[in-house]
């Protein structure tokens, strides 16, 4: 074995020195260069066309051992054109090497190396697109177009490597001038007939630059670039990695430069399918300075041009002032103003179909950490940026493009502000669906209202969230957006320019689009609800106010549609305000209630208005002109305007209830003031309803209840108001009351009477106010009265009605009791015009006690004089009337009356007077004389009170007495006895001094009065005068039961 | 005495035989005192109106007082002979009645008086 190993070895050892001699003698005898040189050189201008030139050719062995090789030194190939370098390329050393042996007996191509060495091209294309390089033969054969096949059964590239390669390129015909400088680079490949097998290449370039000559001149410089590529092929996969590192490079275009020696590298792992033109990357990695991409995945490539991918990116951590720092600086004056940095992460993934129409979706997350900045037009600096976005991108048509946002926040200052969200149809209409929350210290908030004198203190929290699209914002389509947020303030204290404070422990709003209340009127668009528990606002010299547990809840209806009249709806409730303007002032417990301003259901043109109120308690003053306190108060109001009406009340409509106890009012204008203990009543534009009230006015307490109807048309001037109220008292002071409705409806010029002549009249008497009775009204009150006072006079268990019909005031049939007498009583008072005032009345004292009677109504004393001198009860009825001036004072040409005064056992006292007559008369004088009975019929006319003659029987004596007076006691008359004997007595004189008057002894006339055989015309004239008058006083009286007082 | 006595009784007798006579009234014409009439006083001071109207109304106002015709206030009136009576109707049906004896009533110029003395005269305007 050994010796088989031993021939073997010295056999080869022989044949590899066999090999050696022959090919030392091949390269340095056979194939020298002297001999080599001349054949390529004479072969030369066969391949290329233009002049060329070479220094030497050497077949080489050893020094490429163990294949053989080629060396050509200094080929040259000169340019062929004028206008460029004299040299088209210059290789110093070329040397490659063929595996010899396997191309003769395998058929393979083994190109072992291949070397380039100090090689410099100069590469031209002149205007007319002809180049230099242009220098290779016309090829007389067929153009080949079959498919191409490689002949060869392996391909096998050991090393392939260029160094210190130089080359230019001038394209005259498009602008482009471009260089490399020192590049080198090595290749080795080992392939199939299929191109199977593996490849290498590093390439490392010193320099590159290129110039795209034109309007906006490209220009780029990259320096010490390198390039790494491992590959290997399998039937149809591929599998390699691509390492491109550009460390250096420049790019600017026009004046604009994109790159300054920025540092490029991209790391690209892949592989490909060639039979389904798919690529895989895995973690391919692009790099811009320090940022990276990293790209997995894969593409496909279709036979209908689509390009099938999914691939996944991300970044590594970006510091976002480094990316902005690679912003050229043409650029970066769109971030003037703009501070930006913060740590930047982004992910994500491309997945689809790229092709002509339609593209691939974008899937990619965003987190941003640590990040700050500001912006000059934002007076905020923010730090402490957080952000985890995602977005779902999709360009295809119709398709939807979404984000969300996780979470994005910042901090300036001490406030806080975070958002989260979806924002949908990215790139259409945006659809967003956002929260947004803060926390602000107020005065943080001064830079945004900088054009405003005002100082903040506090905190506000807000929670808001929000849910619209882009367009119904922009275009204030508020019925579109859904937005709802709490926002709560603590300890505001806000000073708005130096006269507005406002100052509040807690505040909080809370509000909603749209509304969720139901409200009837119309529909709401904004629900807000504030509440606090104290706030305290004051207007310099203005307003005071201060509301402790306040919460109101606001509906509001889209105030931007301008075509309709907007609604406005508030439930309030507080525990406590008190408030003061000017000279107004209130203090109220616990109100709440309701207000709401919407258009009016029946004519949505014309604004309507309702409020419901009530609170436990209520103190109101303004100044010395009102002043109102009450306990529990509720109050219903509406009303509705009508612009089109003139009248106020017309134009307003009002409906107005209330139900309020213990109320106490007082006005300047009224000297009492106005205690209503409880007090319930309803006014609507027709009616006005007084359910159920006691008041009280100093002396005054009375209940008032009744209906009103017909407002409306009164206030038109189309009919009268009409009503009906019973009046129940214990006590009331008429005087008192009519001093409160004085005037009342009643027109001005009538109050005024400016006529020349009545102002002469009454330039003594201007400063009257008589009461003046209101017109156009038919009013009705049922009175119930214990105890009244009119004028002196006290009157008791009063029952009747007071009408008021057309400026016409009428006390009907009322019927009392005074510690006279019972009495009726139909009075009217009427004011025609200030200086023209009617009053007349009728009454009957139905058994009357005469003293007290005179003693309540002294002027009785003076239109029946005698009645002082009786004493006892009668029946006394009255009718008078006459017109008054506006100080009251009578006008005496209008004054009329009728009395009748009938009696029984009466008392006829003794008095100066009653001596004076019984002495001629020879009565006998007793302190008492009684009358039997008496029947006195007396008129009034002008300041005539005429007596027609009555019989009074008194004693023994029977006498006839009659005669006139007048207003000023001027006495003329006549008093006859009829028995015992008959004497007559004229009585005249001035009864204001008695000792001036007549008592003179006449002829007697009415001796047949009473003997109604005997009686003359004149005699019947009197007595039926006597009846008239009678009848016609006692034909007004009613008949009286309990039920009437 | 007896002879004084008869001379009494006769006086007595003329006096009342006169009286009769004085007592008979004159007639006067009705149609003379329709209109309008102002009453008269020496100073001419008084600005009291009375109308009398041809179905027995009338009505009266003292502009004196700032009453208008307008706002006058009514009667009814009846002339008998000489007897001139007014009744003047209050707002309330009352009736004030008012008794005169005519001594004078022409064309222009009406005087009466009352049983107590008091007299008026008017003169006629239009």
């Amino acid at each position: 074995m050994k010796k088989s190993l031993k021939i073997a070895g010295i056999s080869l050892a022989t044949l590899l020195g066999v090999v050696l001699i022959v090919a030392s003698v091949a390269v340095y005898i056979v194939f020298t260069p002297d001999r080599l040189t001349p054949i390529v050189k004479k072969v030369l201008p066969e391949i290329v066309t233009c002049e060329s030139d070479l220094r030497k050719v050497e077949l080489t062995f050893f020094s490429t051992f163990p294949q053989f090789g080629l060396e050509l030194d200094d080929v040259c190939l000169i340019n062929p054109m004028q206008g460029a370098n004299d040299t088209l390329a210059f290789v110093d050393e070329l040397v490659a090497t063929v595996d010899v042996w396997a191309f003769l007996t395998e058929n393979k191509v083994q190109l072992n190396s291949f070397y380039l060495k100090n090689v410099t091209a100069n590469v031209f294309v002149d205007s007319c697109g002809k180049a230099n390089y242009d220098i290779f033969p016309p090829s007389e054969s067929v153009e080949d177009t079959s498919a191409f096949v490689n002949p060869f059964d392996l391909i096998a590239i050991d090393a392939v490597e260029i160094e210190n390669l130089y080359a230019t390129y001038n394209d005259l015909q498009n602008g482009v001038m471009a260089s490399v400088g020192m590049f080198s680079c090595s290749f080795d490949a080992q392939l199939s007939a299929q191109f199977d097998g593996k490849a290498n290449l590093q390439t490392s370039i010193q320099t590159i630059s290129a110039k795209l000559v034109g309007e906006n001149p490209i220009l780029a410089n990259i320096s010490n670039l390198k390039l790494d590529v491992d590959a290997e092929k399998t039937v149809d996969f591929v599998d390699g990695k691509v390492i491109l590192s550009l460390p250096d490079v420049s790019f600017k275009m026009g004046e604009s430069v994109l790159l300054d020696k920025r540092n490029i590298c991209l790391e690209i792992p892949l592989s490909a399918s060639l039979d389904s033109l798919k690529v895989s990357l895995q973690k391919a990695k692009l790099a811009l300075e320090n940022h990276e991409i990293v790209l997995s995945g894969n593409a496909q490539y279709c036979e209908n041009t689509d390009i099938a991918m999914n691939v996944d990116f991300a970044t590594n951590k970006w510091v976002i002032s480094e990316v902005l720092s690679l912003v050229p600086a043409e650029y970066a004056s769109l971030l003037d103003g703009v501070e930006v940095d913060g740590d930047l992460l982004l992910q994500g993934n491309v997945d689809g179909v790229y092709n002509d129409s339609t593209f691939p979706k974008i899937a990619t997350q965003l987190l941003l950490e640590n990040g700050k900045g500001c912006y000059e037009g934002i007076p905020y600096r923010l730090r402490d940026i957080f952000a985890d976005l995602s977005a779902n991108i999709d360009l295809n048509k119709g398709a939807i493009s979404s984000a969300k946002i996780k979470k994005l926040s910042a901090k300036t200052g001490t406030s806080t502000l975070q958002a989260s969200g979806v924002v949908n149809d990215l790139l259409g209409n945006l659809h967003c669906d956002l929260r947004l929350m803060g926390d602000l210290n107020l005065p943080e908030l001064k830079p945004l209202l900088a054009d405003m004198n005002v100082q903040l203190q506090g905190r506000t929290k807000a929670d808001l969230n929000a849910r619209f699209a882009l367009n119904d914002v922009i275009n204030l389509n508020l019925k579109k957006i859904c937005a709802s947020g709490n926002i709560a303030l603590s300890n505001l204290d806000v000073v708005y320019e130096d006269s507005m404070f406002v100052k509040s422990p807690d505040l909080s709003l809370a509000f909603s689009l749209p509304s969720k209340r139901e409200n009837k009127l119309a529909e709401e668009l904004i629900e807000a609800k504030i509440s606090s528990s104290a706030i305290d606002f004051v207007m310099t010299e203005t307003l005071s106010a201060k509301i402790d547990a306040a919460n109101l809840d606001l509906g509001i209806s889209n105030i931007l549609d301008t075509t309709v009249i907007p609604t406005l709806a508030c439930n309030f409730d507080m525990q406590h305000l008190s408030a003061e303007m000017d000279t107004i002032v209130a203090d109220v417990e616990k109100p709440s209630g309701k207000i709401s301003f919407s258009p009016s259901p029946r004519n949505k043109k014309n604004p309507h208005l309702e409020l419901e109120y009530s609170s436990e308690s209520l103190a109101a003053a303004m100044g010395q002109f009102l002043d109102v306190k009450t306990k529990y108060i509720k109050m219903v109001a509406s009303t509705t305007y009508n612009e089109k009406q003139d009248n106020a009340y017309l134009k307003w409509n009002p409906t107005f209830g209330i139900d309020f106890n213990d109320g106490v009012v007082q006005m300047a204008s009224l000297s009492h003031k106005v205690q209503i203990p409880s007090i319930k009543f309803n006014l609507t534009p027709r009616d006005l309803y007084i359910g159920d009230s006691r008041i009280i006015i100093a002396d005054s307490d009375f209940k008032l209840s009744g209906h009103a109807t017909n407002i409306r048309k009164f206030i038109n001037k189309k009919g009268d108001l009409i009503g009906t109220f019973d009046f129940v008292s214990d006590k009331t002071n008429v005087n008192q009351l009519l001093d409160l409705v004085s005037g009342f409806g009643v027109e001005e010029e009538v109050l005024s009477e400016t006529t020349a002549e009545v102002v002469e009249k009454e330039e003594a008497t201007k400063e009257d106010n008589p009461f003046m009775v209101p017109k156009g009204v038919d009013l009705t009150l049922n009175t119930k009265i214990k105890k009244a006072i009119f004028g002196d006079i006290l009157a008791e268990n009063l029952g009747g009605k007071l009408m008021v019909k057309n400026g016409v005031a009428i006390l009907e049939q009322m019927g009392f009791t005074c510690d006279a007498a019972n009495m009726q009583l139909t009075a009217m008072y009427r004011s025609d015009r200030k200086n023209h005032l009617f009053a007349g009345l009728d009454f009957h004292l139905l058994n009357i006690d005469i003293k007290q009677l005179i003693d309540m109504i002294p002027d009785i004393d003076t239109i029946v004089p005698m009645l002082k001198s009786f004493e006892g009860r009668a029946e006394f009825h009255l009718a008078a009337e006459t017109y008054m001036k506006s100080n009251y004072d009578l006008k005496m040409s209008t004054l009329r009356g009728a009395a009748a005064i009938e009696g029984k056992d009466l008392v006829l006292l003794d008095s100066e007077t009653f001596a004076k007559i019984a002495k001629p008369l020879m009565f006998n004088r007793k302190t008492r004389n009684l009358v039997d009975s008496i029947s006195v019929e007396a008129t009034l006319f002008r300041n005539e009170v005429d007596l027609y003659p009555f019989v009074m029987s008194m004693d023994k004596y029977s006498a006839v007495v009659g005669g006139r007076y007048d207003l000023n006691q001027n006495y003329n008359a006549h008093i006859e006895t009829l028995s015992p004997i008959r004497l007559a007595l004229r009585v005249s004189g001035n009864a204001a001094n008695l000792d001036d008057m007549n008592f003179d002894l006449v002829k007697t006339k009415y001796s047949d009065m009473y003997k109604p055989e005997k009686r003359n015309a004149l005699q019947e004239r009197t007595l039926a005068l006597k009846k008239l008058i009678s009848d016609a006083l006692k034909a007004n009286v009613k008949e009286q039961d309990e039920e009437d007082i | 005495m007896k002879k004084l006595f008869s001379s009494f009784l006769g006086f007595l007798l003329i006096s009342l035989m006169f009286t009769s006579c004085v007592e008979n009234q004159t007639f006067f014409d009705e149609s003379l005192l329709f209109g309008k009439w102002q009453e008269f006083n020496m100073d001419g001071s008084t600005l009291n109106f009375e109308v009398y109207n041809v179905d027995g109304t009338g009505y009266t106002w003292d502009e004196a007082d700032d009453v208008t015709e307008a706002e006058a206030q009514p009667f009814t009136w009846e002339l008998n002979q000489a007897t001139l009576m007014q009744i003047h109707i209050m707002e309330g049906g009352q009736k004030i009645p008012k008794v005169y004896t005519l001594t004078k009533l022409t064309n222009s110029e009406l005087s009466y008086k009352d049983d107590f003395g008091a007299t008026h005269d008017f003169i006629k305007v239009n």
